[in-house]
């Protein structure tokens, strides 16, 4: 889903860019050939408010949204050119080599650890980074058959995933709501 | 071009694709890796001579020493543990190759688990 709302920002934000482009060049093309295009600037709003510019005195409003636009312009590029950083869970640091895991790996690493407890029919782990290393937040969402008892059910799947996440220093919050008909144990 | 095992190296090859070759063939060779990743784009590599190493990225320090980054799919095994068989095997056949000298750190880097459900498809 996230990837297509991307694709999708991506195509518009690409769009918008042609669509920008073009409507900039046609303004320089009516400016430069107006004659030879049969576009009439002279007496336009637009060439009244060229003519302002041209003029002397300071133009405080144009030079505001002038600069505002630049300023814009560059914080989309950098947006734009800055080359995103995966943030990484970093297990162990050292002389001999880092050892980390993308955080898609771990949580399904943490699915699987809690779908294979007992008394859970159905597991999904939401994992949030911190920004400094062996920082997070481990969220695992257990659903659990009526006979089995939610404080049960919650220390056995965090005996399960303990280990794990403490190793990569997760704060883990286990939810055990009761689960779907028809979802069996594992 | 692809290079799946140190064989398939020529000599004259770089020293970087010929130690990225050991190590992608000493992780794959490692109990509880599944796989090497790439990435998606496919820019975790080493490649050099036309030939090109994936999953495993070598990059030259100071000394004539390169530091190794192993990108891989682990099967559902402890990690750390993982992470010490790779670097053990990869030093072990570095040291055979005589290559043992230059061999920097070994990162071990975790792209993707392949758990129990998924091996079983």
């Amino acid at each position: 889903m996230i990837l297509l709302l991307r694709g999708l920002v991506r195509l518009l934000g690409f769009l918008l860019l042609v669509a920008l482009a073009l409507l900039g060049l046609g303004f320089a093309l009516a400016a430069l050939l107006d004659d030879q295009l049969g576009v009439q600037l002279e007496g336009s709003e637009v060439s009244r408010w060229l003519e302002r510019l041209a003029g002397d005195g300071t133009q405080a409003l144009e030079a505001v949204i002038g600069g505002g636009m630049v300023l814009l312009g560059l914080l989309l590029l950098i947006g734009a050119l800055a080359p995103r950083r995966e943030r990484r869970a970093v297990l162990a640091e050292g002389e001999q080599g880092t050892l980390d895991a993308r955080r898609r790996a771990l949580t399904q690493m943490f699915t699987a650890l809690a779908e294979r407890t007992r008394g859970v029919t159905h597991a999904k782990a939401k994992l949030r980074l911190g920004r400094r290393p062996r920082h997070g937040r481990l969220v695992l969402r257990v659903e659990r058959p009526r006979t089995a008892e939610s404080a049960t059910v919650r220390e056995a799947v965090r005996s399960e995933v303990g280990e794990l996440a403490g190793a990569f220093g997760l704060k883990t919050r286990v939810q055990t709501p009761l689960g779907r008909r028809g979802r069996r144990v594992q | 071009m692809p290079v799946s095992s140190p064989g398939e190296v020529p000599t004259s090859a770089s020293l970087r694709l010929r130690l990225a070759a050991l190590v992608r063939a000493a992780a794959l060779a490692t109990p509880g890796v599944v796989g090497l990743d790439a990435g998606r784009t496919g820019i975790r590599m080493t490649a050099s001579d036309g030939l090109r190493v994936d999953g495993v990225v070598c990059a030259a320090l100071p000394g004539g020493r390169y530091q190794v980054s192993v990108h891989l799919v682990a099967a559902m095994v402890p990690l750390r543990s993982l992470a010490d068989a790779v670097r053990a095997r990869v030093e072990r056949d570095a040291a055979n190759a005589g290559l043992a000298g230059r061999l920097g750190p070994v990162d071990v880097a975790v792209e993707d688990v392949s758990t129990p459900a998924e091996a079983r498809l």
